[in-house]
């Protein structure tokens, strides 16, 4: 039977991203399927590879080489676990083979993470930050001024200076952040999102404006400048170094908002990539199916008045979580919303259980279950209907990445595995 | 030590209400609130203001009750009231001949009802189920518990009484067996101090038997638990109440952008807990159904529980009700002289509906003792005045016509000018702490300086900041960083309000997580916990 | 239509996905966005005593905000419904009214094209247009043509009647402004041995449903069907060359419209490209295509995306040889329909296509190629490069030359 493609992806999140990326350099021609644009703008854009072990309560994890075995050892049902950690290793070489190409390069070698203050003035563990967020790491012994704007909406300058001071003083470390909130950008709106106020700067006379303000409020002992992420989304990196060069200061980015400017640009910069790369990419469907018919796998489409069929040798669900919408829960049941696989922790939503929100999360652990090549591990039925078919991201069972800080780790690691095997196995 | 005429024991509708009684009438009064105003039943409930309809058949001396004070609420609490209309419905299965009862005991109570023919209804509600049978209009209408006690307190505080929040009466002081004070305790500070009066109200609601007790008074208080839903916008216009005998989930009431549908009835021990199971969750979607079909599929943001508090005469005797609506919701007035204490009067029962009579009565018995001859101007002195025109013309310069339409209802004339006073000076405070209700900079700061408060939930009960779609997933952060910038907390403090406050929204919804309210909950939990790595408990970070 | 309106607005998040994605919200203060406008204010409206905002007018109803949204709320859905209700109470005003029917100004206008243009290009006439009705002055009118695509249809020698049959839906735009996309649709389609059948020229009704005249756009819808459907049960397919047509066939007239059999037509409405791409992966002529050695830089529509079929012009014009083809990819244009020629919109509008229009004089194209007429007269008067359907280049590439008339 003819395919239309060698590789179908579902979802354009960084696992269906990563796995089409991957399945392409491995010669096969893909087409990914999106609903939209997926939740990736919704996180940091860093690569969380590990930041927390379970059961460390919040202590953030700076060995993150060490910790991954330790994760291996007490935790089986962990993703990286079933891959093992040398593919993990290998998801992050080539994610920073990739992202050169893409022009927005990460820092990091994946080993150790950062501290990055967050925009609630917290510190965050990562392994993997944009350039433009890399500079923020707290133990960092600079002068340190974060600046705001008052019309710029969440954010909050001194509540971040004063919470990593706080945090640098139990270390030990002294306080060395200050903030400083200046007027309004003019021309700028009365209420600026940091999303608002990146588009805002994409314009190179409203960009010379916040040049101006910045080297104002410089001071003899500023030794970096901490900024809201907002220097713009298409143009990757070049805002940020375009300011640190012409400030002659050193520069960090710290996310804020909903949507964050580095989860979009991430988003937006990897998909034109692809594009280029030879990546297809249909946008605005809802599948309503797949079903492995006739040694192919036919994914069936809702397209706005009809629906159509696409066909490809293998399959990588990266359709997501319950935020996502990979999974669906009702009042007694989650399901896996388009090949129908089993989920573990299928009847949660109808029974007691403890979601206090903070720990470890139930809801959060669902999904499919898969072995280390991400195929779906089939309790009922017969095993071939799920043949060359692979799962990967937060559709996965196992992991909680609001406590464990490994979310677009895992999505790297099984994108990556899963787009291999996907390119690769009969 | 401070002094005063009368101290009032529980910041409800009812206490609040019998402060403000005392004030217009000139007695000397102190309101004291172990948590924050409307900590208990006065915001746990559906917000019905009764047109007395529900009552006319099993308690018709409620009814008329409640369809006085329905009046008054309409003229003196314009501020407070959405006057929605309500409607009865009758559903095919329910007895018919209920209705025909029921009708006439609503002309007997004077209660202006009205049928209207089925098609009008689906016209005017058309989520209603339309196989309903008959429908008749009462004049229901919905009434924000929190604004109310508020504005109680605000009037009072106007004709010089006093009220602390956060102030624990931990001994009642008898001396001779005439109540002489009370001994307090400040739960922000730690401070316990005296307050000397000649009498003391006991409006503490659930916690009224505890209270008697600490007089060495015996008060037999019935606890029924009503567990309640929101969702997640107005199912209806108009408050909706199944035409049967009063039962589980029959009421829905719209609140300002969200409806609540009510109650259950299940006897319990005491006030302090106040969870709804998922059983009840369930049970309510179920019977909710049955008025709006499809209610069941509507996202519902959170479920609570209140306790009506429910006084026996002859003490009960360890008998508990099997349905605490047996018991007649009219309240009772004790004088504890009885049983050996002068001074001190217990109010209790009743329902929010008739929180002034209530208070009226009490006041009435207080001036009595106090021998102090004045009348109740409770029910004619505007409790709020209104927002102007002029002000709702200015709040335009800054807002679109419905925001700012809802912000001059939810703040009246005085509260407006703080807040129109705060934009001019700073014309960037117009951006929105809360997104979902619609609440600004400036309206926050004006609450956090212009009231007592402890926990940013209390600031949530003065503004809706969190009671919306998100429930706290942007403002909590968005308004603690604020408060923060402005220099009202410190950092300890702020973290933990941040803690405790996602805390009680992600309780509140602990029973309903499925579908979209499920998502939402992950979505929160990724702002904060992830994004923000904010940790409640260790925010050492292990460093 | 209060029951889809509660449940779209119920699967919200909060996220801001849709605003971050918005090219109106994202450049304005002056509008809050779609999760605003949409969900949020929803739950405002639903209480009928609140007055309305104004600020709808600001959505262009490009459905960019449909597409970033992860929880599938149809937020263009509860904007229009918005949108007409703050007509139905504030009342409509006549240039929205007049933008809001392109087919019946253009019948109007094309009695006498020659007259008609050059009044519309008389600067007094636009100053007045301008300060009377708020059409932008600084904006072209599309040009009516002195022959329509009926006409021309009707004119020429028929071709010899074909089993294969398709029904060819211009829109206003091809049927009156630029009837040279329609006859290189009609000219493909025949080369493809399909006998193409044109029905009485009517809108989709599309601009009226954007400027918030949903019962005049319900009424268009049913009008389609009535000149649609009988083809369809014939099994002949709809090709439409205009993207907005193509949305409004597919789902308005079911999601906003819930007119009964919109599912039916809807099934077989297929854009021009999407068709034609179709055809050629089963084998149709593909090989026919000759040189044409241009610099074409290609623009997708937002309406076009909205339908989810991927870029099939991109693929089809890929296969030209000599023909070097780069997608713009940057987003909205900012025209999207009425919206641009509105004079509070006028200068929004350029400032959304800002990135686009540098883009595309960066390339600097011979030609800029986008499906949706639009579009292209947005681009060609921001960047003074010529923009024209794909339809007229692949009917060139197919070897025809533009007859004389």
């Amino acid at each position: 039977m003819i395919m239309d493609y060698d590789v179908i992806v579902i979802g354009a999140g960084l696992s269906g991203l990563i796995a089409a990326a991957r399945a392409s350099a491995g010669g096969r021609s893909v087409l990914v399927l999106a609903r939209g644009q997926g939740v990736l703008a919704l996180t940091t854009g860093c690569i969380d590879i590990l930041g927390c072990l379970p059961g460390s309560e919040g202590r953030c994890l700076t060995d993150v080489a060490g910790g991954l075995q330790r994760l291996a050892a007490i935790d089986p049902d962990h993703p990286y676990a079933k891959i093992g950690l040398d593919l993990v290793q290998e998801s992050i070489e080539f994610w920073q083979q990739v992202m050169p190409a893409v022009g927005y390069p990460y820092c990091g070698s994946g080993a150790v993470n950062y501290l990055l203050p967050t925009a609630l003035g917290t510190v965050r563990p990562t392994a993997l930050a944009p350039a433009t967020m890399a500079g923020g790491d707290i133990r960092n012994e600079a002068g340190t001024l974060v600046v705001g704007w008052l019309n710029l909406l969440d954010w909050h300058p001194k509540l971040i200076a004063d919470g990593i001071n706080d945090l640098r003083n139990r270390r030990g470390l002294g306080g060395a952040w200050s903030s400083v909130m200046l007027d309004a950008l003019p021309g700028a709106a009365p209420e600026l999102t940091p999303v608002m106020m990146a588009r805002f700067l994409e314009n190179a006379q409203h960009l010379e404006l916040l040049i101006a303000g910045l080297r104002k409020s410089l001071t003899p002992g500023t030794g970096r400048l901490g900024l809201p992420a907002v220097l713009g989304i298409d143009e990757g990196a070049a805002l940020f170094r375009q300011v640190e060069t012409r400030l002659g200061c050193p520069v960090f980015e710290i996310p804020a908002g909903q949507p964050t400017v580095t989860g979009l640009r991430l988003a937006q910069l990897l998909i034109k990539f692809l594009k280029q790369y030879g990546v297809g990419f249909r946008f605005n469907v809802s599948v309503l199916s797949a079903e492995r018919r006739n040694g192919a796998w036919q994914v069936m489409l809702d397209l706005p008045g009809r629906a159509a069929v696409v066909t490809g040798g293998a399959l990588v669900l990266a359709t997501g979580g319950l935020i996502g919408r990979g999974l669906e829960a009702d009042r007694t049941q989650i399901r896996e919303c388009v090949a129908g696989l089993p989920v573990a922790g299928r009847d949660l939503p109808g029974q007691a259980r403890e979601a206090s929100g903070w720990g470890r999360d139930p809801f959060a652990m669902a999904g499919v279950v898969v072995d280390g090549r991400m195929r779906p591990v089939a309790t009922d039925g017969d095993p071939e209907q799920y043949r060359r078919l692979f799962v990967a991201g937060s559709t996965l069972a196992g992991y909680d990445p609001a406590v464990g800080k490994d979310g677009l780790g895992v999505a790297l690691a099984t994108g990556y595995v899963a787009g291999n095997a996907a390119a690769t196995e009969g | 030590m401070e002094k005063t005429d009368v101290l009032v024991i529980g910041g409800g509708a009812t206490g609040t209400g019998v402060l403000r009684d005392l004030a217009l009438r000139g007695v000397d009064a102190i309101l004291a609130e172990q948590q924050d105003l409307a900590y208990g039943t006065s915001s746990r409930f559906h917000g019905l203001l009764h047109s007395g309809a529900r009552y006319a058949v099993n308690d018709p001396e409620s009814a008329r009750e409640c369809r006085q004070e329905n009046a008054i609420l309409k003229r003196i609490a314009r501020c407070c009231v959405d006057d929605t209309g309500g409607l009865f419905v009758l559903l095919p299965g329910d007895d018919p001949g209920y209705a025909d009862d029921w009708f006439a005991a609503c002309l007997r109570a004077g209660i202006a009802v009205q049928e209207i023919p089925a098609a009008e209804a689906l016209s005017l509600e058309p989520n209603l189920n339309p196989a309903l049978k008959r429908v008749f209009r009462v004049p229901d209408a919905s009434i924000d518990g929190f604004a109310l006690v508020w504005a109680n307190v605000g009037s009072a505080a106007g004709h010089g009484a006093r009220a602390y929040t956060y102030t624990r009466v931990d001994r009642i002081i008898v001396r001779d067996g005439t109540v002489s004070g009370a001994l307090v305790t400040d739960l922000r500070t730690g401070e316990q101090r005296q307050i000397e009066c000649r009498f003391i109200v006991n409006a503490a609601g659930a916690w009224a038997g505890q209270v008697a007790r600490l007089a060495g008074c015996e008060l037999k208080i019935l606890a029924s638990k009503g567990s309640l839903l929101v969702f997640n916008h107005r199912v209806t216009n108009r408050v909706v109440n199944r035409l049967r005998r009063p039962g589980d989930g029959d009421i829905i009431v719209p609140q300002d952008t969200v409806a609540i549908l009510g109650t259950t009835s299940v006897p319990v021990d005491g006030p302090e807990h106040l969870g709804s199971s998922r059983a009840e969750v369930d049970q309510l979607l179920l019977l909710g159904r049955d008025l709006v079909p499809g209610l069941d599929e509507r996202r519902v943001l959170r479920s609570f529980a209140g306790v009506r508090p429910l006084y026996q005469e002859n003490g009960g005797e360890g008998q508990r009700p099997q349905d605490g609506r047996a018991v007649a919701r009219q309240f009772a007035l004790v004088d504890h002289e009885r049983q050996g204490v002068r001074g001190l009067i217990t109010v209790v029962g009743g329902k929010l509906t008739t929180f002034r009579l209530m208070a009226e009565q009490a006041t009435n018995l207080v001036c009595v003792l106090l021998e102090h001859d004045a009348p109740c101007r409770t029910a004619v002195e505007v409790l709020l005045p209104e927002a102007t025109a002029a002000q709702v013309r200015q709040l335009q310069r800054y807002f679109s016509p419905p925001v700012s339409q809802k912000m001059a209802e939810r703040l009246g004339r005085a509260d407006l000018d703080q807040l129109l006073g705060i934009l001019s000076r700073n014309g960037w405070k117009r951006q929105f702490v809360c997104e979902c209700e619609q609440v600004c900079l400036a309206e926050l700061e004006w609450r956090a300086t212009g009231s007592s408060w402890l926990r940013l939930g209390d600031l949530r009960c003065r503004t809706r900041l969190g009671m919306g779609t998100c429930q706290g997933t942007i403002c909590a952060a968005r308004a603690i960083g604020q408060l923060y910038q402005d220099g009202m907390l410190d950092l300890g403090r702020a973290r933990r309000l941040l803690g405790e406050f996602l805390d009680e929204r992600w309780k509140g919804n602990q029973e309903v997580l499925w579908g979209d309210q499920l998502r939402e909950r992950l979505y929160a939990r990724n702002v904060y916990l992830n994004l923000h790595n904010f940790q409640k408990e260790a925010d050492d970070y292990g460093l | 239509m209060d029951l889809p309106i509660r449940s779209e607005l119920d699967k919200c998040i909060k996220c801001g996905l849709c605003t971050a994605s918005c090219p109106v919200a994202s450049r304005t203060g002056g509008f809050a966005g779609p999760k605003h406008m949409g969900p949020e204010m929803t739950r405002f409206r639903l209480d009928d005593r609140l007055g309305l905002e104004a600020q709808i007018d600001y959505c262009c109803n490009c459905r960019t905000c449909e597409q970033a949204c992860p929880s599938g709320v149809k937020i263009s859905l509860l904007n229009a419904c918005y949108r007409h209700d703050l007509h139905t109470r504030q009342g409509l005003k006549l240039r929205d009214g007049i933008l809001g029917r392109p087919g019946m100004m253009a019948r109007l206008g094309s009695l006498n094209a020659g007259a008609t243009n050059y009044v519309l290009n008389n600067r007094l006439v636009r100053a007045a247009l301008d300060r009377g009705l708020g059409i932008a002055r600084e904006r072209p009118l599309p040009a009516y043509s002195r022959e329509n695509l009926k006409k021309w249809f009707q004119r020429r020698r028929q071709p010899d009647s074909s089993p294969n049959k398709v029904v060819y839906f211009p829109g206003c735009t091809a049927e009156y402004n630029l009837p040279e996309i329609g006859r290189s649709v009609v000219n493909i389609l025949e080369r493809c041995s399909y006998q193409v059948i044109l029905p009485p020229p009517n809108c989709c009704g599309l601009p009226l449903a954007a400027n918030g005249f949903l019962e005049d756009a319900a009424r268009m819808a049913g009008q389609n069907l009535d000149n649609l459907l009988p083809f369809v049960r014939q099994g002949y397919p709809v090709i439409v060359s205009c993207p907005s047509c193509g949305l409004a066939l597919k789902s308005e007239y079911e999601e906003l419209h819930n007119l009964p059999q919109a599912r039916s037509l809807a099934a077989n409405v297929y854009d021009f490209s999407e068709w034609l791409l179709t055809l050629q992966q089963r084998g149709a002529p593909a090989s026919g295509f000759r040189d044409l050695a241009l610099r074409v830089a290609y623009h997708t529509p937002c309406h076009l995306k909205a339908q989810g079929i991927g870029q099939p012009s991109l693929e089809i014009l890929k296969k030209i040889p000599s023909l070097q083809v780069i997608e713009v990819d940057e987003g909205c244009c900012g025209m999207s329909g009425s919206f641009g020629f509105k004079k509070e919109q006028y200068r929004l509008s350029l400032e959304i296509g800002a990135r686009l229009f540098n883009r595309i004089r960066e390339i600097a194209p011979d030609l800029v190629a986008s499906d949706c007429s639009s579009c292209c007269m947005q681009i060609s008067h921001a960047t003074g490069i010529g923009a024209v359907h794909p339809a007229v280049l692949i009917d060139q590439a197919y070897g025809r030359v533009e007859e004389k008339k």
